[in-house]
């Protein structure tokens, strides 16, 4: 591991990984729309700051985009 | 109050990534791959066709070899194809269209537009490529840029502006200004970096000298630009964009469809593919196999930052030597390209066996004292029906007129010398030769269609 030790590093993602998970319980919670969309930012930079460490393997924030599905289906 | 970001003065922008074993990258790399091939699979038509026809479905792909050896290429062309059956974006868009941002094109090769879409999250992942150039170079928050640039609908600029906010550094826009306007708005702010195209650059500090001002006086201490081969590919260029404007000057390779792939390497020798955001491969243009490290090859390059629109294998017609088994000098594990974009597979040109690129022509006709920046390369058929070029090059002013002939003669010396075969060269007056905001365009092929190189398709 380079630059940051890897310990540290843990405790970092483990870090952001809460404060994501705080952010997503209040964007639940928010009712107007200037909140959501802060709150919706704050958690891309998060999940932003997890792929600097390496840590993130889906590519979006949202988790939905892992099973979505749209568009025509194959025929064999 | 957050004012200037308080940052410490390390050499990397991201250390963990930039000098990440290139074992322990690739082992990320791979996992990010297989999800994205899922992703655009399940999320694209363009993909699922092509994926279908291939044989092949997104858990097959469970190494770099099956990624190297089953999984097709994709071309712009796709995705003009899959754009056109159904406007806007058609089978290549993966995202719903609500969640698009920004959309940007291009020209297609027919001449119809390509479309690039990108979502909020795209633009902070794109701009932030071009952070890590400005950090290795040793721009910092507190610089400014300067952007002499028009803001159209080409991506252009509008990365860089989102790498600048990123980087928390000042915005200064050039925008619908005139060259002589913009001249006086940076002798007003006093931006240390400026970001144009080299081209446009050289015109500015013409522009300055008949406006009997010496570009160094603006006070810049960076030239950063793209779109065009620039101070990394054409070393001359360098040189003369570091004396007018007494600057470092630097480029990143991007490819707008794809992303600023590639910042600037401090050393000036190329540029690196961010591959925290990328994985490329180089393969021979013909046969689709790809080279050894060292040779030449066309990009294929892959984005992890491009979700709207997914590339994936995507045929830049981009020419490069690649470089990854030693780090840097600069300390990067990432891919090198040694000297940025040699050429594009489209204009390789063919002449008595020998491949002449477009960047060798530039620097070798630019290294010839009495030339001026301004120039053109033709590409035609000889009368025996044979790919020939001739280069068309502005003289510097203080040549005289009757001096052409000798220095065309010298230029085509020099060419021979040095590639290994004569090309016609002509010698045209000072301010002939138009000159470009944007790219310049250089190169013109006159061929008939069907006697192009039918390269990377």
């Amino acid at each position: 591991m380079n630059d940051i030790a890897s310990d540290m590093r843990g405790e970092i993602v483990q870090l952001i990984r809460q404060a994501r998970e705080s952010v997503q319980k209040a964007m639940e919670l928010s009712e107007f729309p200037g909140l959501k969309k802060a709150l919706q930012d704050a958690d891309m930079m998060l999940h932003w700051s997890l792929w600097h460490l390496g840590a993130e393997e889906a590519l979006t924030p949202e988790a939905k985009k892992e099973t979505a599905h749209k568009g025509e289906p194959l025929t064999k | 109050m957050y004012a200037v970001p308080v940052v410490s003065d390390d050499k990397f922008w991201n250390p963990y990534w930039e000098t990440m074993p290139r074992k322990e990258l690739e082992q990320i790399q791979l996992r990010r791959i297989r999800w994205l091939i899922k992703y655009a699979y399940e999320n694209t038509t363009l993909y699922r066709r092509k994926y279908h026809q291939a044989g092949i479905k997104p858990d097959d792909i469970k190494t770099m070899d099956d990624f190297v050896k089953k999984v097709p290429f994709v071309t712009k062309d796709d995705i003009l194809a899959a754009q056109t059956e159904l406007p806007p974006f058609g089978g290549a868009l993966a995202c719903e269209y609500d969640e698009i941002l920004h959309v940007f094109q291009t020209s297609g090769t027919t001449g119809t537009p390509l479309r690039i879409p990108f979502t909020h999250y795209d633009t902070i992942k794109y701009g932030e490529d071009w952070v890590y150039g400005f950090w290795a170079v040793g721009i910092r928050p507190r610089d400014s840029f300067y952007f002499a640039f028009g803001w159209g609908m080409y991506a252009g600029f509008w990365s860089c502006y989102w790498g600048v906010r990123r980087l928390g550094a000042k915005v200064i826009s050039g925008g619908g200004l005139s060259t002589e306007d913009r001249i006086r708005q940076m002798q007003a702010l006093k931006p240390t970096v400026l970001v144009a195209t080299p081209t446009y650059a050289l015109y500015l500090a013409e522009t300055c000298r008949k406006m009997g001002l010496d570009p160094k006086s603006l006070g810049l201490k960076y030239f950063y630009g793209a779109g065009e081969p620039g101070p990394t590919a054409l070393p001359k260029l360098r040189e003369e964009l570091e004396s007018a404007f007494g600057v470092k000057a630097y480029e990143l390779y991007g490819v707008a469809e794809v992303g600023a792939i590639a910042p600037a390497c401090p050393t000036q020798i190329g540029v690196h593919l961010n591959e925290s955001n990328y994985h490329c491969l180089v393969v021979d243009p013909e046969t689709g196999e790809v080279v050894s490290e060292g040779e030449r090859g066309e990009n294929v390059v892959t984005s992890f930052a491009q979700l709207a629109q997914p590339v994936i294998k995507y045929r830049t017609k981009d020419i490069v030597e690649w470089h990854y088994s030693e780090p840097c000098e600069c300390g990067r594990t990432w891919v090198l390209y040694k000297g940025s974009v040699l050429g594009r597979t489209d204009y390789v040109v063919k002449i008595r066996g020998i491949n002449v690129y477009q960047t060798a022509v530039e620097n070798i006709v630019r290294s010839v004292p009495g030339t001026s920046p301004h120039l053109e390369m033709h590409i035609r058929l000889d009368e025996r029906g044979m790919d020939d070029m001739l280069v068309r090059v502005e003289a510097d002013p203080s040549v005289p007129s009757e001096s052409y002939r000798e220095l065309a003669e010298k230029i085509a010396e020099e060419l021979r010398a040095a590639i290994g075969v004569r090309l016609d060269v002509e010698v045209v007056p000072p301010g002939s030769l138009p000159r470009y905001e944007l790219k310049a365009k250089k190169m013109f092929d006159h061929r008939p269609k069907e006697r192009r190189l039918q390269m990377g398709v």
